[in-house]
Order: structure tokens, then sequence, then C-alpha cells
């Protein structure tokens, strides 16, 4: 069983194969020769995998980043950062960081916050000269921080699994979520300096004028979506489908840029992606069921137990089970399988099941942007067909700021706790 | 016949592309009766769900096509022309292999849903269509698969170079 979830995947990974075919491949190989159970299973996870309301957020916001870059509203957004900013250095990765925190926390889904961030921001970030190495880092980084802030799906999840209040969790997730920004945003301007990427004009008011005129149309897209989220208008993503009908009415009737044939080739585009992702989300759905089923996480928990360790060396050993876990089984599998398991141990040794809760998820949003099957690194290289090794090499400094972050947030509970007093009161 | 899979995946992108725009709308219309008319169409978002199922399916064969599939090409590209060749012909046979392994489960699983006539919960769709869009992806995939390996085996090199 070892080889075939194991050794097998590595094996096809390394020779360039489709990670589609790596997953399937290795899920049948695991069913056909180590496992007694029906193979219709195989048919039946890669459909339920996919068929889910909440990934139509993913086609949507896909939809929606590529209107606004075909139709001028990107650009215009940006343009309007650029005039409000003046010489501040770094504001196009500062813009991106920002926009797909935002992004992230009002879709929950962060894979489409990496879809719609590169399509409008990419394009910015390369003509001011960044590399593509850091480009990548930023931008498959910065979608995991949506399921830290609230509104955020995996908390649900861990709170249904730990018997936990939602409101309570999503107190404790702000601070830890605008801290990773933070860090995010201090390394861009670090990164900007170095890479001595001018500000260009200074600030004046005229021009901050000029380009809210040209911009106040674009300006509505964030306004529809993130208020139509918190007005409680529309869900996610019902406002993705009202994003993609905004940016075609600005950009077709009030801007006159697009055409419908561009209509129909941003559709087109979006298919392909579409296609191309939710085929890797699926097969990794069914490689999830069988590490799951085939009790390799449980194992790992027991060898934990085993050890008997002082608390601080408990949390950092449970804190790598957990990154190495969610380097392999998406984020709401691995909560729904280990919290039940980890969570007595930890309790045990006086650690608040809010934080622990934090700690989990931070872990495993980290392992959305970790190689090997970390979603947004797929979704960024789909879309921007940068070669795999670039953005692996980008990624290593982001995953540096979320470790130091991830170390912060395990070993000071205020940084998650001090939330919830603030904002729940106890 | 390289050309005229080429064609119908491109055609079926086009007919998969006007569909999600459909569905964009669909998604929009269902908002505004909602508030306008206190009206909703409780068919629609299962109708989308597998609209976007038949978008994550179908898509598959215009990316099998177009060769766009997301891997990791990073050892391959220090690897000589006859390596990558040589792994490029294993990669087609395991595709072939795999998907039609995968795509006769998918079959079973459709053939019971079509006996039964199993209908989805609201939108009252026949259960075998929508499952039977992953056995038509699988299906599409190995048959592109099966195009090149041919093509590569007959030129003796990579097809698309």
């Amino acid at each position: 069983m070892t080889w075939t979830l194991l050794l097998l995947p590595l094996l096809l990974m390394v020779m360039g194969f489709p990670i589609f075919l790596v997953l399937l491949t290795a899920a049948a190989a695991t069913m056909v020769f180590t496992m007694q159970i029906p193979l219709v299973a195989l048919q039946q996870f890669l459909f339920s995998s996919v068929n889910a309301y909440a990934l139509l957020a993913l086609p949507f916001f896909i939809l929606a980043g590529d209107l606004m870059g075909r139709g001028g509203i990107a650009q215009r957004l940006v343009d309007l950062m650029r005039a409000s900013m003046g010489r501040v250095p770094a504001k196009v990765p500062l813009t991106a960081a920002t926009s797909g925190a935002i992004f992230g926390a009002i879709t929950g889904v962060g894979a489409a916050s990496v879809a719609t961030i590169s399509r409008v921001m990419l394009p910015h970030l390369r003509e001011e000269g960044y590399p593509d190495r850091f480009n990548a880092g930023l931008l498959v980084s910065v979608g995991a921080v949506g399921v830290i802030l609230p509104p955020s799906i995996p908390m649900i999840v861990y709170a249904a699994a730990a018997d936990e209040s939602i409101p309570r969790l999503y107190s404790a997730g702000i601070l830890p979520g605008l801290l990773i920004v933070g860090l995010i945003g201090l390394y861009s301007l670090w990164v900007g300096r170095k890479s001595q990427v001018a500000g260009d004009e200074a600030f004046t008011l005229r021009r901050f004028l000029a380009a809210a005129k040209e911009g106040i149309w674009a300006a509505g897209v964030p306004v529809v979506i993130i208020g139509g989220i918190y007005g409680g208008i529309f869900s996610p993503t019902e406002a993705a489908a009202v994003a993609c009908l905004y940016a075609f009415v600005v950009s077709f009737a009030v801007m006159r840029v697009l055409t419908l044939r561009d209509l129909l080739a941003s559709a087109r585009t979006t298919v392909a992606y579409t296609a191309q992702i939710m085929i890797v989300i699926a097969c990794a759905g069914v490689f999830s069921w069988l590490i799951t089923v085939n009790q390799i996480s449980i194992a790992m928990v027991g060898v934990i137990q085993d050890m008997a360790l002082p608390n601080w060396a408990l949390l950092l050993v449970i804190n790598l089970f957990l990154l190495l876990v969610g380097c392999l089984i998406d984020p709401l599998s691995a909560i729904l399988l280990l919290t039940p398991l980890l969570l007595p141990l930890i309790t045990a040794v006086g650690v608040d099941p809010v934080h622990f809760g934090i700690i989990v998820t931070v872990n495993l949003a980290i392992g959305l942007f970790t190689p090997p099957f970390g979603i947004n690194i797929f979704v960024l290289q789909s879309l921007s067909r940068m070669p795999l090794g670039t953005i692996y090499r980008g990624i290593v400094p982001f995953f540096g700021l979320y470790l130091f972050a991830l170390l912060l947030i395990t070993y000071v509970p205020d940084l998650s706790l001090a939330g919830v007093w603030l904002l729940m009161g106890k | 016949m390289k050309v005229l899979i080429e064609r119908l995946a491109a055609a079926l992108d086009t007919v998969l592309a006007l569909g999600l725009l459909a569905m964009v709308v669909l998604a929009c219309v269902n908002v505004a009766l909602r508030y306008i008319w206190s009206f909703s169409l409780l068919w629609a978002d299962e109708a989308l769900v597998f609209s976007m199922v038949a978008v994550s399916f179908l898509g598959l064969i215009g990316v099998s096509a177009r060769d766009q599939h997301l891997r990791m090409s990073m050892v391959l590209q220090w690897a000589g022309r006859r390596a990558t060749f040589a792994v490029r012909l294993v990669e087609y046979l395991v595709t072939i292999v795999v998907c039609a392994f995968v795509g006769f489960q998918s079959w079973q699983v459709v053939s019971r849903l079509y006996a039964r006539g199993t209908l989805s919960n609201m939108a009252e769709v026949p259960l075998w269509l929508v499952n039977g869009l992953v056995l038509v992806g699988l299906a599409g995939m190995a048959l592109v698969a099966l195009t090149r390996l041919v093509a590569a085996l007959r030129h003796g090199q990579e097809v698309d170079e």
C-alpha cells in the first residue's frame, strides 16, 4: 500500500506525468492491488469531489478575473491604487497582497482568489520588473490567507468537528490572518527596495482625481462582491456570478472596450482553466479518501502519542505532522479526520480548543500552496504557464514567512485568543 | 485523426463556453428573482452544479487535445530528447489504461443508474446523464492519448514537435 500511495505517485510526478494522472494511477493501483473494496468507488469519488456548490465560485471568479483583465477594469483599478500610493515602494505587490487576502476572505475559496488575483495582478507585477519567482510565491501564498480570515469554510468544519463556536473561531482568526498579510507586505516592501523597482510619480491630488474618475466604475467590482456578501445579499458563488455580469456590462456598455467576441474568448479560456483544475481536485478527492481509509493519518497520530513529549515539543511535532498532512490531503478532509484524534491530546496539555483550531487552519492553509499537491500552485501554473520549478522556488521565502507566523501563533496563544476577548468579551 | 479531434474539441469548447455564460445568467437571474419577486428557482443551484461538472469533465477533451494538463515538467526539462520521447510514450499508454479502467468502473455506475432511472432531487435530471459526464471525459482523454500514441509510434517522434 505504501508503494502505491507514496512511491508510485512520486515516481510518476518526477517523470512529468500530468498531476491528475499521477493521482488517479496511484488511486487505481492501490484499490486494485491492496484493497478489497468495490472499484466503482473510483467513479463515485471522482464525481462527488467536484459535485459541490462551493466549487462553483471557482469558474465564476476565473471568468470575472478574465473579463476584468480583458475589459480594462483591472488596469483602471491598478491605476487608481498607484495614483493613491504615490512613491510607496512595492505598491503593486502590496496591492496584490491586500486584494488577494480580501478576495480570499470573501470567497472562502483560496484557489478562486489565486485565479482572480493572478489574472489581474500578474501582468502588472511583470511590467514593474518583479521576477516571476517572487510573483509566483506572492500570488499562491496570499491566496491561502483566505482560509484563515473569516468567513472561513475550514473553520466551520473545525467548529463542527470540535464542537466549538464558529464566531469564537472567526474572532480568533482575524489577528493571525492580518499578521500573515502584514509579513507578506513587509517582505514585498523589502523585495521592492532590493529590486529597486521605483514607485513612480509622487502623489498629487490632480492625478488621484483623474484616476478616480477613470476608475469609478471599476471600483464597483469589489464593492459588488464585498458589499453583496457582507450585506447578506448573495452567497460568495452568486457574488462571483454577479461580478462576471458587472464586469461584462461595464467593459462592454460603459467603457466600450470589450466585444462579444472577447466575451466568448474569455468564456472559452475559463472552460479550459476550469477543466484543468477540476480534474486535479477530483483526483485529489479520491487520493485523499484512500489515505483516510488506509488509516495512514491515524497511525501517525499513534506514533505522536507514544512519544510522551513535553508541551512545547508536542505542539512542534503536531505542527510538523499537520504540515505534512496538509501537503497530501485537502483541508476539509484533514480537519474532519484529525480533529477528533488530536483534540483530546492537545486539550489534555491545556491548549484552548479555539487556539488549536487556528493552529490547524494555518497549517492546512500552508498545505494549499506547498508541493506536491497544493491546489493554489496548479491554479497559478494553469493561468500563467509558469514552469513548476519557478513556482516551487518562489514559494520558499513565503513558506518561511508562514512558518514564522505559525510559530508565533502556536506559542503565543493570546495572538489568537485576544480577538475572542475583544470581540466576544470572553 | 488528430486534426479531426482538435476541431471537435474546439467546437465542444465553444458549446461549453456558451453554457458557462448561460450559467452566469442563470445565477444572476436567480438572485434578481429572489429580491424583486421573492421567488427562487429551486432547481437552479443543482442545475448550476451539474453544468459545472459538465464543463469540468467535457472540457478535459479540449485540454487533452491541446496538451494543457497541469504537470511537473522540471525533471523532463533536463532530460534528453530520447528520454523525453520514451516517457511520453509511457504516459500515453498509462493514460489509455487508467482512463479505460476507471471509465469501465464509471460505465458500471452509469448503467446501474440508467436501469434504476434515478433522478436528482430538485432539477430532476437523470443521474446517469450527470455521472456519464465523467465517463465521456475519461473516454475522450483515452481517445486523445491513443491517437497521440499511434502518431508517435508511426512517426517515431513526438507529434507536437
